[in-house]
């Protein structure tokens, strides 16, 4: 059974901020940022598309001694998320331009 | 009268300079004090993760802090962290639920299903479908899990059946529960439908083992106990 996330719209807002951002990859600050979403709902967001493997993350490659702080951790979004995206989007999209009724 | 206006003056300037001095001092205090603070939020809320995540989010969440421009920001997203763990700590345990249910009988069976039922937890994670999928599995135990095995076939063909969120919810319900009977095993008291509910509605392990064992209690019935190495019926 393919694991799903529950599709909140903060879970899609996350989404979206990934999906458009030119650099592949946020910070979780960064995220919050775009998304306007508090640290407290963010998270455990970012840690449920984790699992399901729609999304994955990375630590910054610079050691955090020649940075001087914590090093961050970056999130990019899968194919798998991706396309999952895309099926939720289609989903949601109204039936504009389709034959709604045959 | 003019009198009273230059010294309405003089102490009006007098309080201006006085609380510039005293705001300017508590700003300094406050700026101080929040990298500690931050610290301290960030300690909280990495201890409600499992071991194996605490320190990847110790790291991550201070990054996070140091992103944010003021110190206001930077305490409110600290304290955010605290809601966070507590979230993602649902279901994130280190323990594996018992769902062996070879401690279980006819009696516990029953508290089980009285505390599921009850748990605000477990309901209030689900949503309508599935809140009433688990009354009828509730019923469906209640019907048919008179054995060990019948229990963990059940509870098996519930977990499969469930979403991945709803899984977690009753496999953290599951570990608390398998927790409440090993307590009440070890201090030798019947797990009252009391004790089940206070633990499972949010009350910690440290407060149920001071509220069921009274030291008094305990300390007799280490006195009964007989000691290490000597026969139970010797005389």
């Amino acid at each position: 059974m393919d694991k799903q996330p529950r599709l909140s719209s903060q879970t899609l807002k996350v989404l979206g901020a990934l999906i458009s951002c030119a650099s592949d990859e946020l910070s979780g600050a960064e995220i919050g940022k775009r998304t306007k979403l508090a640290s407290g709902t963010l998270y455990p967001i970012l840690f449920r598309l984790e699992g399901v493997g729609w999304l994955q993350s990375r630590w910054e490659v610079e050691d955090p001694t020649v940075l001087g702080r914590p090093r961050r951790r970056f999130y990019r979004i899968t194919r798998k998320g991706a396309k999952n995206v895309q099926e939720v989007v289609r989903d949601l999209t109204p039936a504009v331009g389709r034959v709604a009724w045959s | 009268m003019e009198l009273i206006g230059v010294i309405g003056v003089f102490f009006f300037a007098l309080f201006g300079i006085f609380a510039t001095a005293v705001s300017r001092q508590l700003a300094e205090e406050f700026k101080a004090w929040t990298p500690r603070f931050i610290k301290y939020f960030i300690l909280r809320a990495v201890r409600q993760l499992p071991e194996s995540q605490r320190k990847r989010f110790t790291e991550e969440w201070q990054s996070h802090v140091d992103e944010i421009p003021g110190e206001v920001g930077k305490l409110v997203v600290a304290f955010g962290f605290l809601r966070a763990s507590s979230e993602m700590s649902r279901g994130l345990t280190d323990a594996t639920p018992d769902m062996s249910g070879q401690n279980l009988n006819r009696p516990s069976l029953e508290r089980f299903i009285c505390a599921l039922n009850n748990n605000e937890f477990v309901m209030s994670a689900l949503g309508n479908s599935t809140r009433t999928s688990i009354e009828h599995f509730i019923v469906e135990l209640n019907n048919n899990a008179s054995t060990a095995s019948a229990f963990r076939s059940c509870i098996e063909r519930k977990m499969s059946e469930l979403n991945d969120n709803d899984r977690t919810s009753l496999e953290h319900f599951l570990v608390k529960f398998s927790f409440v009977l090993e307590l009440a095993d070890e201090l030798g008291i019947p797990p009252t439908a009391s004790s089940f509910d206070s633990y499972l509605n949010g009350v910690d392990a440290k407060t149920l083992r001071a509220r069921y064992a009274p030291p008094a209690r305990a300390a007799a019935a280490g006195a009964m106990r007989p000691p290490k190495g000597e026969p139970q019926g010797s005389p």
